[in-house]
C-alpha cells in the first residue's frame, strides 16, 4: 500500500511538472507579438478565446462576424485588419495553376485554352449577379462525399470578394510570386523557384488535338475551387475527356507528386508549389487565381482598424493564426517583419 | 374437481399481475432508480452551474436554447439525412471490427504462433493516432467511408482484447478433456472457445457501440464528412450557433445512451447461453 502511494504521489508529481512546463510561457521578448497557432478555425476562432486578434480565413470570417453580430460588446467578433492590404497593393499570389509538362509539351494550344477559360471563370464568378446557388453546386458537386467549405448558408457576393479571386498570367505575375517568395524564405524555409517554373509562352488556344486524351483537373476546397468555378459547373470538356477534382486542401500536394503525379492540371499554395515544383521539371506554372482572402478579428479591440502604419499596435498582444506554419502564418511574419514589429511564436 | 367454473377475466383483472410485478420490480430496484435520476440532476446542475458561472451563451449555451434548438433541428429533414447516414456508419464500423475480431481471435485462439505473430498488429493499432493516417484515408478512400474505417481502427484492438481476455477466462479442463476424448480443433474452436469468448464481447457491445458513435463523429468532422453529424457539429460551431452544437452533442449523448441501454439486454441472452445448455 505504502508503495502504491509513492508511485502514485510520483505519477501525480510528474503529470502536474509536465502540465506547469507546457503551460509557461518563455518570458523573454515582453514587448513582441506572441503569434499561436489555431488548429481548428470553427472552434479556435471565438471571441472568448485568449487572443486579442485572430487571423483567419474566409469564409470563417464572415460566419463568424455574421455569427456574434448580435452579441454583447466584447464578445462580438468585427473584422479589423486585411492581410493582403498590409502585405501590399493587390494583395500576394496566394493559389497558383500549375500544368504537367508532358501536358504543354503535348498540347500547347489546349493549355491555352484553359488559361483563358479559367481567366473566363474569375471573371465569372466576380460578377456581382453571379448565382450563388450554381457556385455552389458546382463546387459541391465535384467534392466527392464531403463537405464543401462553400455552402449556401455562407457564400455571398461578399465573400467571393473577400476571396479576392483574380487570374493573372505567369508572365504578369512572376516578379510578384518571386518576390511574395523571397519574403516568405525571409521568415521561414521557403525554396525560391527558377526561371524554368514559370511558362509563359503565349499560345493560340485551341481544344485538344487529342480526343483519346483524359485530363485530371485538381483543386483544393476553398477560393482556389471558387476560381474554377465556371469550369465546373460546365463539365468544360475542350475536345477530350477532362475530370474535376475538388479535394481537401491537407491532400492537394499528393495529386502532384509521386512517380505518376495524378493530375495533370493543379490549383495549390504557391508556396507548395514553390517547394514542390519550384525547378520547373515536372510542372510549370501558368497562372495566379487568388491574391488573400486573410483578415484580423478582434473582439477585445473593435475600434482600431489596423494599418501599416499603426502595426506596432500589435506589440505585446496575443495573436491566434490559423495555419500558422504555412503560408498565412509566413504571410503573417512577413508583414510583421516588414512592419519592423517583432513576434515569437508560441510553443 | 368441484364443478365450479372460473368466470370470464376481466380486462382490469388481467392486468393486475402484470402491476403486481412492476410495482414488485420497482420496489426491488427503487434505489437504482433513485440514484440514476440523481446522477442525472447532479448532470443537469453541473450544466446550469457551468451556464452561470460563463455567463456567455456563445461559449455556453443554456439548457432552454439548447432544447429548443433541439425541436428545431428534430424538424429539418438535413438533419435525419445526416444522422441516418451517421448511424450507418456507426453500425458498420462496430459491427466490422465485431466481425474481424472474432475471426482473428479466433484464429488466435486455434494458433499459439498466430497469437505471438500478431500481438504487435494489436499494439500498433490500439496506439495509433488518427490524425496520421486521415490524410492516407483522404487520399485513398471516401470521405463518407473514412470514419468507418476510423471507427473499425479504434473498435478492432478492443473488441480483440477482449475476446482474448475472455479466452484466457475459459476452464482450461474443458480443453484438457477435449483433447482426452480426441475432438477436432475445428470442434475445439467453434464449441469450446468461440462460444466462451462471446458473451464477454455481448456484454461490452453497448460500450463499444457508443464508442464506435464516439469515434465516427469526431472522424467525420476530421474529413468533413458530407451528410453527418459531425459535419453539422463543424458547421455550427463556424457560424457560432452553440446552442445548435449543444443540441447536436445531447443527441449523440442520447443516443449513446439508448445504445448502452438496449445493447444491455444481450447480457440476459449471454447468461441463458452460459448457464442453460447442457444444464
Amino acid at each position: 500500500m505504502k508503495k502504491f502511494l509513492i508511485c502514485a504521489v510520483a505519477v501525480c508529481m510528474l503529470a502536474f511538472g509536465a502540465l506547469a512546463f507546457t503551460a509557461c510561457d518563455e518570458g523573454e521578448n515582453e514587448g513582441a507579438v506572441t503569434l499561436v497557432n489555431i488548429a481548428n478555425p470553427s472552434t479556435g476562432i471565438s471571441a472568448a478565446a485568449d487572443f486579442d486578434y485572430m487571423v483567419a480565413a474566409e469564409p470563417v470570417v464572415s460566419a463568424k462576424v455574421k455569427g456574434t453580430a448580435s452579441a454583447p460588446e466584447g464578445s462580438r467578433l468585427v473584422v479589423v485588419g486585411n492581410l493582403q492590404e498590409l502585405y501590399g497593393e493587390g494583395g500576394y499570389p496566394q493559389a497558383v495553376v500549375v500544368v504537367k509538362n508532358s501536358l504543354i509539351q503535348s498540347d500547347p494550344a489546349l493549355v491555352a485554352s484553359f488559361a483563358e477559360a479559367i481567366a473566363a471563370s474569375c471573371a465569372w464568378v466576380n460578377e456581382g449577379s453571379v448565382d450563388i446557388a450554381a457556385v455552389v453546386d458546382a463546387v459541391s458537386s465535384h467534392r466527392g462525399g464531403a463537405d464543401p467549405t462553400f455552402s449556401a448558408a455562407n457564400l455571398t457576393a461578399q465573400v467571393i470578394e473577400n476571396c479576392a479571386i483574380g487570374y493573372t498570367s505567369a508572365a504578369e505575375s512572376k516578379e510578384d510570386v518571386t518576390a511574395f517568395l523571397s519574403k516568405l524564405a525571409g521568415v521561414g524555409t521557403q525554396k525560391q523557384v527558377s526561371e524554368g517554373f514559370f511558362y509563359t509562352s503565349a499560345q493560340s488556344a485551341a481544344d485538344a488535338s487529342d480526343a483519346s486524351a483524359v485530363i485530371d483537373v485538381v483543386m483544393p476546397d476553398g477560393a482556389p475551387a471558387l476560381s474554377m468555378a465556371k469550369l465546373l459547373a460546365d463539365e468544360a470538356q475542350f475536345g477530350c475527356t477532362v475530370r474535376y477534382s475538388v479535394v481537401a486542401p491537407t491532400a492537394i500536394q499528393t495529386y502532384v507528386t509521386g512517380n505518376d503525379p495524378a493530375a495533370e492540371i493543379c490549383v495549390m499554395p504557391v508556396n507548395a508549389a514553390a517547394n514542390l515544383l519550384g525547378d520547373g521539371s515536372n510542372y510549370r506554372m501558368i497562372a495566379t487565381v487568388t491574391h488573400g482572402n486573410i483578415y484580423f478579428l478582434s473582439a477585445k479591440h473593435p475600434g482600431l482598424q489596423l494599418t501599416k502604419e499603426n502595426l506596432s499596435e500589435l506589440a505585446g498582444k496575443r495573436v491566434g493564426c490559423i495555419q500558422l506554419e504555412n503560408v498565412v502564418g509566413q504571410t503573417l511574419r512577413a508583414v510583421l517583419k516588414d512592419g519592423g514589429v517583432e513576434y515569437k511564436i508560441a510553443e | 374437481m368441484n364443478g365450479k367454473q372460473t368466470p370470464p377475466r376481466s380486462a382490469a383483472a388481467s392486468f393486475a399481475p402484470r402491476r403486481k410485478r412492476l410495482a414488485a420490480h420497482f420496489r426491488e430496484h427503487k434505489w437504482t432508480y433513485f440514484l440514476s435520476a440523481l446522477s442525472l440532476a447532479a448532470m443537469w446542475g453541473i450544466w446550469a452551474a457551468a451556464y452561470f458561472a460563463v455567463g456567455n451563451d456563445y461559449v455556453v449555451a443554456s439548457f432552454s436554447d439548447t432544447v429548443r434548438a433541439l425541436g428545431v433541428l428534430l424538424g429539418e429533414g438535413s438533419f435525419w439525412r445526416a444522422f441516418g447516414f451517421t448511424l450507418l456508419r456507426t453500425l458498420a464500423g462496430w459491427l466490422l471490427a465485431f466481425a474481424f475480431a472474432v475471426l482473428f481471435a479466433a484464429a488466435s485462439a486455434a494458433s499459439k504462433k498466430f497469437r505471438i505473430f500478431f500481438a504487435p498488429f494489436i499494439s500498433v493499432f490500439r496506439t495509433l493516432p488518427t490524425m496520421a493516417i486521415a490524410l492516407m484515408l483522404m487520399i485513398w478512400s471516401d470521405p463518407r467511408v473514412a470514419p468507418v474505417i476510423v471507427s473499425f481502427l479504434m473498435l478492432f484492438p478492443v473488441t480483440y482484447a477482449q475476446l482474448m481476455a475472455a479466452y484466457g477466462g475459459i476452464d482450461g479442463k474443458l480443453f484438457e478433456m477435449a483433447r482426452v476424448y480426441g475432438v477436432s480443433r475445428k470442434d475445439v474452436l467453434w464449441r469450446i472457445a468461440v462460444p466462451g469468448m462471446l458473451p464477454a464481447v455481448f456484454s461490452q457491445a453497448g460500450a463499444n457501440l457508443s464508442l464506435s458513435l464516439k469515434v465516427t463523429v469526431s472522424a467525420e468532422v476530421l474529413v468533413s464528412t458530407l451528410h453527418s453529424l459531425g459535419s453539422m457539429m463543424q458547421n455550427a460551431s463556424m457560424n457560432v450557433q452553440i446552442a445548435r452544437m449543444f443540441a447536436l452533442t445531447l443527441l449523440a449523448l442520447l443516443v449513446g445512451g439508448l445504445f448502452a441501454f438496449a445493447l444491455g439486454f444481450l447480457k440476459r441472452i449471454t447468461r441463458r447461453w452460459q448457464g442453460g445448455e447442457g444444464a
